[in-house]
């Protein structure tokens, strides 16, 4: 975050203000000061925290406050230990990847709420400018009327472009999906909105697939080639892929099946639909390979990986014929396509660990999967609820004498010291003392 | 600032000592604050002063510290919590359990925000016994909760009766049963793993459930499962010795501890036992929701069918309890929020600075000290007709009233500053401005008397009686060529005194012709540019007042026994800065 050009007293002002407000009006919280559990991205810069903190110790006598990592907490409200949290926020999209409540990779693009709203505004300028009379001075529709218009009717279409289609998916399925794609109904759907601000008062009537255009410019930038792009500005499903890709490949097993899309935009209808599949065709297209392009030698890649593949639905087909088995002689097939050898004690094993262990939902895995989410802040109220205490844990009276400062170096509290078993790393059950020194965890 | 001109504002300087304290522990990329603060002229363009100006009658004043405290440097405390629909009084107990919402009969219209009335759907021709049944209806837009299709049978108890009751007159099972309900389906499952071979009957979860599961569970319901889950998980997690409640010594499982802690090490060796790490939660009874597409796509279709009227404004969405939703099927009454009685008390020294009474239906308060007792009020007004004649060149000032809207930019005119003090005590008040105002139009300000007196707040007859005994000079402070005299007040009264100060508005526009006042051309480009506001005219001026007052009782208690001596008066000082809008500038 680029706070070099933030007034950070001007901060404290809004920050306070609007803290005053929520006390004084919603929170009606009795005469005993509470304690405070924030969440805060993992990557708040220090003097925001700082004046942050302050205000809540100074103007509003928190006696402590604990910080959890939001992501950690988006994945905690999904019921979950690991997840890759798509957080879709106003200036950034932040793809962290959490594995048993730690945070191990984090990937972030600017194609976010910001974009969106600009992509709307401007189409809503030009249809209105396209419907006033020539001569007539350029609209400029405020922030609240696009907003208002992307909340109320905006819409992702849940589907790849039809053309794409045909580049992914082997070429027997694609001819059905894009003759369903593209029958154009008839008549075209159309949605009026009022713009009752504007003078004098007009309306605007406007072809709903043109609503879901801004979404598919502003998130997926669907008319620019991948190599324009820099990397800040990544669209979203190419920045989930890398983000996956450079996981582990244990850790990227357990997150690909467990994709938790979060923050503001993500309630626009279609896009977690959209973000998934087009996530599902990137990977049947690439695979798990980081090398994009192999130069001169790319066909001869591709065409040995479909031979592979040929050769397994070959043989997977031939498989359900009984004869074939005996007849056909042995066909050198590559050991990673083989059938792993059944093991009686492997069976009974697994068996075993099905029986007593966990259920087997909580082991899917290797799949796309999206998963819903209650949203970072019901996480927290999960965690408080079961007086759960966090790493990052800062008094009142430290904090107003040393600030920030006075954090211990030490990036984790040891949760094997206090002969506890926890949740996590991250999250430890604590008991009511008080700890000696305080540490800042991952956002030191 | 929306107040009409001309106005003042008061400054409490809160900010400026709070930031002074954290900017010395604030070790990293503070600017670094090269004027001293006290050198420094108070700025009322900056972002930052619309945070600490304030209309005099919103200030408070603590007599203990001797300052002025605004809504930042005071600690407020709930005395009392209220309905404002019903005035009833909400027990502290009672918002613990249920919340910041009347759990009474008030409801807000979810479309309009207005206060809902019980309405009897009875037929007057068939009457039911009951006069039932009932609905919430909106007097202002008759948005009523028949278009949610939810009635009621009784006309109280409405928030129960609704929190019963979903969008469509679907029964919603309270709390308990669905605790319980989650309890059967786990034991379901249970036995199901026990039964079935587990590796190949994955797939056949019961028809039964499935039913129940094509209504998506709500935020709520994800909630309490969740809270549910990960409470069975910890308490399965922790050893029943470790739970923290009982850690007093007569708790068996404690007892067992430290016993295990001192017998031999032998049998300490064998406890320890790996712990079973928590696992995920499995299904939708345990808080898992998988992202289902069809919803998606079923509530694309739906906009695309019903168009923008059906789909909720922000302000309505935001109102609700649950903001997730989308259309107008989807509203709920909204509970009205409860109101507070709140207390304040200084933040430095906490003394009570105001407190309200009890009772929900009085307005008065038990103690409130006001700044408005306490720090003179200044006031500004344009000095109509003698000067302006004299003076020829303010035709603005011709017109029967004065234009605050439009000040004519180049030419002098005058205003009366009036100073009234509220104490018991003479105080001599000495002003300070910067001559010229800060920003971009630039206007020229002369305070013509910056050093005055003005009379104690006595008794009203005072005024009366004493008039005839020593007249106060009543003579417009004009010399012989009727120009106004500097150094001089205009008017004075009993506890009020006004001086003349001279403003010349600057240009709107840097003046290209006539003057040739340098400056480059990149430099007036700039200037062209004008922000919002940029126009309005407001001098910042520092007040300072020195008086003689009664010692207050406290220090009188704990001073050095010379000072001690009943009627003792000491010198006080006190300083602020406050802004007074004058107008805005009009366009050459």
């Amino acid at each position: 975050m680029d706070l070099a050009q933030v007034d950070i007293g001007l901060v404290e002002d809004k920050f306070e203000r609007a803290m005053r407000e929520a006390y004084n009006k919603y929170f009606l919280t009795d005469v005993k000061p509470r304690r405070i559990l924030l969440a805060l991205p993992p990557r708040m810069p220090h003097p925001l925290m700082s004046s942050i903190l302050q205000i809540l110790f100074a103007n509003f006598q928190a006696p402590s406050i604990t910080i959890l990592s939001s992501p950690i907490l988006s994945t905690v409200a999904a019921g979950l230990r690991s997840a890759l949290v798509v957080d879709i926020g106003w200036a950034e999209t932040i793809v962290t990847g959490v594995y048993e409540y730690r945070e191990v990779h984090e990937k972030r693009t600017i194609r976010a709420g910001q974009l969106l709203s600009e992509e709307m505004a401007k189409l809503l300028n030009a249809e209105l400018d396209d419907e006033a009379e020539p001569g007539a001075p350029k609209t400029d529709i405020s922030f609240e009327e696009a907003d208002e218009v992307l909340t109320r009717v905006g819409w992702c279409k849940s589907r790849p472009k039809s053309n794409r289609n045909t580049l992914y998916f082997p070429a027997r399925t694609s001819p059905i999906l894009e003759e369903f794609e593209d029958a154009v109904e008839t008549p075209e759907p159309t949605i009026t909105i009022p713009f009752p601000r504007s003078t004098p008062p007009t309306s605007l009537t406007i072809p709903f697939a043109e609503l879901a255009k801004p979404a598919d410019q502003a998130l997926f930038a669907t008319d620019t080639a991948l190599n324009e792009f820099d990397d800040h500005e990544l669209p979203l499903h190419h920045l989930i892929y890398r983000a996956l890709l450079s996981l582990p490949m244990d850790v990227r097993r357990l997150c690909m099946a467990r994709i938790i899309i979060t923050g503001g935009v993500s309630n626009l209808p279609g896009l977690k639909s959209r973000i998934l599949a087009e996530l599902d065709a990137l990977i049947q297209q690439r695979g798990w390979d980081a090398v994009k392009t192999y130069g001169s030698v790319s066909a001869r890649h591709e065409q040995r990986l479909r031979q592979q593949k040929e050769n397994l639905d070959l043989r997977t087909n031939e498989g359900e014929d009984q004869v074939s088995e005996s007849l056909i002689p042995d066909i050198p097939v590559p050991a990673s396509l083989k059938e792993p050898e059944q093991d009686v004690i492997d069976h009974k094993l697994a068996h075993l660990a099905l029986r007593n262990g966990p259920p087997p939902a909580t082991l899917v895995g290797g799949a796309v999967r999206g998963v819903e989410t209650l949203g970072a802040y019901a996480g927290a109220s999960l965690i408080a609820k079961q007086g759960i205490r966090g790493v990052v844990e800062i008094g009142r009276d430290k904090f107003l004498i040393y600030g920030l400062q006075g954090a211990t170096r030490d990036k984790e509290v040891s949760v094997v010291a206090q002969q506890r078993m926890s949740m996590g790393p991250n999250i430890e059950r604590g008991t009511a003392g008080e700890r000696g020194s305080w540490t800042l965890g991952v956002w030191a | 600032m929306a107040q009409a001109f001309p106005y003042t504002y008061y400054s409490c300087d809160c900010y400026d000592s709070n930031t002074n304290i954290t900017s010395a522990k604030r070790a990293s990329q503070q600017a670094p604050i090269a004027d001293d603060e006290d050198e420094r002229t108070f700025d009322p363009r900056s972002p930052r002063s619309n945070y600490s100006l304030y209309p005099l009658e919103h200030l408070l004043y603590c007599e203990d510290c001797q300052q002025i405290r605004c809504h930042r440097c005071v600690i407020e405390e709930t005395l009392a919590w209220f309905c404002p629909a019903c005035l009833f009084e909400v027990p502290s107990s009672l918002i613990k359990a249920d919340g910041n919402r009347c759990i009474r009969n008030c409801f807000n219209c979810p479309v309009c925000m207005s206060t809902m009335m019980v309405n009897s759907l009875d037929d007057p021709t068939n009457p039911s016994s009951s006069g039932g049944p009932y609905i919430l209806s909106c007097p202002y837009c008759h948005w009523s909760t028949h278009e949610i299709g939810i009635e009621f049978e009784k006309h109280t108890g409405i928030s129960q009766q609704l929190s019963r009751v979903a969008n469509g007159g679907r029964q919603i099972p309270t709390q308990k049963e669905r605790d319980k309900e989650r309890e059967r389906l786990k034991d379901a499952e249970g036995r199901k793993k026990d039964d079935r071979d587990i590796l190949s009957g994955s797939d056949d979860s019961p028809t039964r459930d499935r039913v129940r599961e094509d209504i998506p569970p709500s935020q709520e319901d994800s909630f309490s499962n969740l809270s549910a889950f990960y409470k069975t998980q910890i308490n399965a997690q922790s050893p029943a010795s470790f739970s923290s409640h009982d850690v007093s010594f007569s708790s068996p499982a404690s007892y067992a501890r430290i016993m295990n802690l001192y017998s031999t090490s032998s049998t300490k060796k064998q406890k320890r036992e790996k712990p079973v790490p928590m696992r995920e939660a499995s299904g939708v009874f345990e808080g898992l929701t998988i992202f289902d597409p069809a919803t998606d796509a079923a509530t694309i279709e739906r906009i695309k069918k019903e168009g923008w009227s059906t789909t909720l404004a922000p302000a309505q969405k935001l109102a609700q309890i649950n903001p997730n939703i989308r259309f107008e099927s989807e509203l709920r009454p909204i509970p009205s929020i409860l109101c507070t009685k709140r207390g304040k008390r200084c933040r430095s020294c906490r003394h009570i600075l105001a407190k309200p009474e009890a009772k929900i239906t009085s307005t008065r308060y038990k103690i409130k000290l006001l700044a408005l007792n306490h720090i003179p009020r200044l006031s500004l007004r344009a000095l109509s007709t003698p000067t302006s004649q004299i003076s020829a060149s303010g035709p603005s000032a011709s017109a029967p009233a004065f234009d605050y809207n439009a000040l004519r930019p180049g030419i002098p005119t005058h205003f009366l500053l009036h100073l009234s003090n509220p104490l018991f005590d003479p105080v001599r008040v000495t002003l300070a401005t910067s001559s010229t105002t800060p920003g971009k139009v630039q206007s020229r300000v002369t305070i013509l008397c910056p050093q005055f007196e003005v009379g104690a707040n006595t008794d009203v007859w005072d005024d009366a009686l004493q008039s005839s005994l020593s007249p106060v000079k009543r003579t417009p402070a004009l010399n012989a060529d009727g120009q106004i005299e500097a150094g001089k007040i205009w008017d004075r009264g009993r506890n009020w005194t006004s001086v003349v100060i001279e403003v010349v508005p600057g240009f709107l526009k840097p003046v290209t012709t006539g003057f040739s006042l340098g400056g480059d051309d990149g430099k007036k480009k700039e200037d062209e540019e004008l922000d919002e506001d940029e126009d309005l005219l407001e001098i910042p001026i520092f007040v300072r007042l020195e008086f003689e007052a009664d010692m207050v009782e406290q220090e009188r208690g704990i001073g050095d026994p010379k000072r001690s001596v009943e009627g003792q008066r000491e010198k006080r000082e006190e300083a602020f800065w406050a802004v007074v809008g004058v107008g805005r500038v009009a366009p050459t």
